[in-house]
């Protein structure tokens, strides 16, 4: 493709969009940010308010929460480089990560149900298993949600700097302030809020894309070229793409089951909004990653050197749209990441109030209290994000694929405990420790692909063997009372166990 | 092509990489140009080497030459696999089989400039089937697993949940 003169001029300065125009639109959409997250924050007067939108949010904005917190610059990125290395059956199985939306949507209903006071996935843990489940889960919950965190601080830099040249301590600094600022106004409200906005920016950009696409190169030439130039992408027995298909499920099914990005908003849905919410939510995302992995196939057809697989994505929807596709995509990343990030900052400082603050004072924190801790739990975590970013080492992003067997080992536990009764405190701590750690022996032994499945699998096996030898009888009625009741305050103490066995 | 260039260069910071893609974001800063080999008109592999893939895929990396503005990788056939400005392509899409790469440098007026001597060796031999169809079943039998308990679950509960009072009572929620 040819480049407009338009970019050429810019790309002489070495960038692809002027730096100028890369700050307009940092600017413009960091304030539209901040200014909606101050707007939707007026209601947020209580933490019930702050923490879960008052419990009160509706079908639209519930469904575009969902769509918009799963599609991260990883959606845009990852999905072209799953289907370059593994072909057809790698976009197939980025997509699945919406089967993890599907499964929870039932979830989020029985979640809202059980724990109609609740605020976090950690404290169902705790109440549900006791310490001996909350303690690896509150670790593996903060190990993600941190890796995830700066990850997503990084890219934002990176992509920034890739963009329009602006430097990355400039763009990284940017991204997370301004996330920070609108979670730290508006909580929740504004989370959500902007959530709305920039679900339809990004659905709307990437169709943009996929008519480009689809418009230049036709498919049978894109399968033309594929079958002389790269057969193995479209063998339907490629052994590593197989491998692949159920452990991209099931890091899915493990980030969402047990991360609290999920569960604060099954808590905030309004009643039997959830489990629509949660399926609408996939439908509208389960395209997204096709779309993208079809830019990676495409690749060979439309001549494109792509020297690392994960830039075919951007590198293709930039190279057909010339300056109006870089200003798109800048929108996109910019827009994908910060739905990702306030997610983040939101649920994690729930984490670290409900989970963390508020069970080692060994009192009741009261509302105001617990609100101002949520907004220096942002600002605290903001800083350490920030901090870690700021040097730029590119391995720490690998660490984000250290997760997959973690969380794929927390699958069993959630749904076990959440629908039934003889799950017990060993049979959840055990599954998760045991799970995590023969997981990463197959990440460094096979590869990232087997690495989710191995810990879902052996996760599983333990689970399954110690609810049978060891059976609990719960009682779900505990879930259900407020947190800052006496009963439940002594059953948060990390010293007392908080499974409700007769 | 230098719309491409810059995106390359830039994007090859990630988010998500691979154990591939750890190799060449540590040799990011290796678009400098290297005027060491221009003498010599010889272009090097970073390993020519018997790689061995089994995934089918591979990175494979050279050292730059100065005054190059494009890079072609070739292999068996006539036309490039890869054609653009960093000392580095991504090949995916290989069957089992040995594979040899040249890598050719051109500058601004598309002469030849430098070319490789020794080619870069990669050897395909893809994970036995055996071993992935039975991880794929594996996987679908957790996946049917996972999706059973939930929907047995589901129905275990259907109806609204009624608190109870003690944990003698509490068997509105469902029990097995």
């Amino acid at each position: 493709m040819t480049v407009t003169s338009a970019v050429a001029a810019c790309l002489a300065q070495g960038t692809i969009l002027p730096p100028a125009t890369g700050y307009l639109l940092l600017v413009i959409f960091g304030v539209l940010w901040v200014l909606l997250g101050v707007w939707w924050g007026r209601r947020a007067k209580s933490y019930d308010g702050f923490a879960v939108a008052g419990r009160n949010v509706g079908l639209a904005l519930a469904t575009a929460t969902a769509v918009a917190t799963w599609i991260t610059s990883n959606t845009t990125m990852l999905a072209p480089q799953f289907a370059l290395q593994l072909g057809i059956w790698g976009a197939l199985a980025y997509s699945t990560a919406s089967f993890g939306l599907f499964a929870f949507a039932p979830m989020s209903g029985r979640i809202r149900e059980l724990m109609p006071h609740g605020y976090t996935a950690v404290e169902f843990i705790r109440r549900r298993y006791g310490p001996v489940g909350s303690v690896p889960f509150l670790i593996i919950s903060f190990f993600y949600a941190m890796t995830w965190l700066i990850s997503m601080a990084m890219a934002g830099g990176k992509l920034l700097n890739v963009l329009s040249g602006i430097p990355y301590e400039i763009g990284m600094s940017v991204v997370v302030g301004v996330c920070v600022l609108y979670t730290l106004f508006g909580g929740m409200y504004a989370v959500i809020g902007t959530d709305f906005i920039q679900s339809i920016i990004i659905l709307l950009g990437l169709i943009v894309v996929a008519v480009a696409v689809l418009a230049t190169v036709e498919v049978s030439e894109v399968h033309a070229r594929l079958a002389s130039e790269r057969p193995m992408l479209l063998s339907i027995m490629f052994p590593a793409a197989l491998m692949a298909l159920f452990n991209n499920m099931l890091f899915g099914f493990g980030e969402i089951f047990h991360s609290n990005v999920w569960w604060s908003r099954a808590f905030a849905m309004r009643e039997g909004v959830g489990p629509k919410a949660y399926a609408l939510g996939g439908v509208l995302w389960l395209p997204v990653p096709i779309v993208a992995g079809f830019l990676g196939l495409a690749v060979p057809a439309l001549g494109i050197g792509v020297a690392q697989p994960d830039t075919a994505g951007p590198l293709v929807a930039a190279s057909l749209l010339g300056t109006g596709g870089a200003v798109l995509v800048f929108i996109v990343v910019f827009c994908s990441l910060a739905s990702s990030i306030d997610s983040l900052l939101a649920a994690t400082s729930d984490l670290m109030v409900n989970d963390v603050i508020e069970p080692m004072s060994r009192r009741n924190l009261q509302d105001g209290t617990k609100r101002k801790l949520a907004m220096i739990s942002i600002i605290v975590l903001g800083v350490i994000a920030w901090s870690v970013a700021y040097p730029n080492i590119g391995t720490l992003a690998t660490v984000l694929f250290f997760a997959g067997p973690l969380v794929g080992s927390c699958i069993w536990p959630i749904v076990g405990g959440l629908y039934f009764r003889r799950p017990g405190p060993w049979a959840a701590g055990a599954s998760m420790i045991g799970g995590s750690a023969i997981g990463l022996v197959a990440y460094f032994a096979i590869g990232w692909f087997v690495a989710s499945l191995v810990g879902a699998i052996v996760s599983g096996i333990i689970f399954g063997a110690l609810t049978w030898i060891a059976p609990d009888r719960f009682d779900f009625g505990l879930l259900s009372r407020r947190p800052d009741s006496p009963t439940d305050r002594i059953e948060q103490s990390p010293l007392v166990s908080g499974s409700g066995a007769s | 092509m230098r719309f491409a260039i810059v995106l390359s260069i830039v994007l090859s910071y990630q988010t998500f990489t691979t154990t591939e893609q750890v190799v060449t974001a540590a040799n990011e800063n290796r678009v400098d140009v290297d005027t060491r080999d221009t003498s010599k008109s010889i272009i090097r592999f970073e390993e020519t080497d018997d790689a061995i893939s089994q995934e089918g895929y591979v990175t494979l990396a050279w050292q730059p030459t100065a005054a190059t503005i494009e890079y072609r990788l070739m292999g068996e056939s006539s036309e490039p696999i890869y054609r653009g400005p960093l000392p580095q392509a991504f090949v995916s899409g290989l069957v089992d089989g040995d594979y040899e790469f040249h890598v050719h440098a051109y500058d601004s007026t598309g002469v030849l400039i430098a070319s490789s001597q020794t080619p870069a060796r990669v050897v395909v031999r893809h994970w036995p089937l055996a071993l992935a169809l039975s991880l794929f079943a594996s996987g679908l039998v957790v996946f049917l697993s996972i999706v059973g308990l939930i929907i047995l679950g589901s129905r275990m509960h259907r109806g609204p949940f009624v608190v109870e009072s003690t944990v003698e009572e509490s068997t509105a929620g469902g029990t097995i």
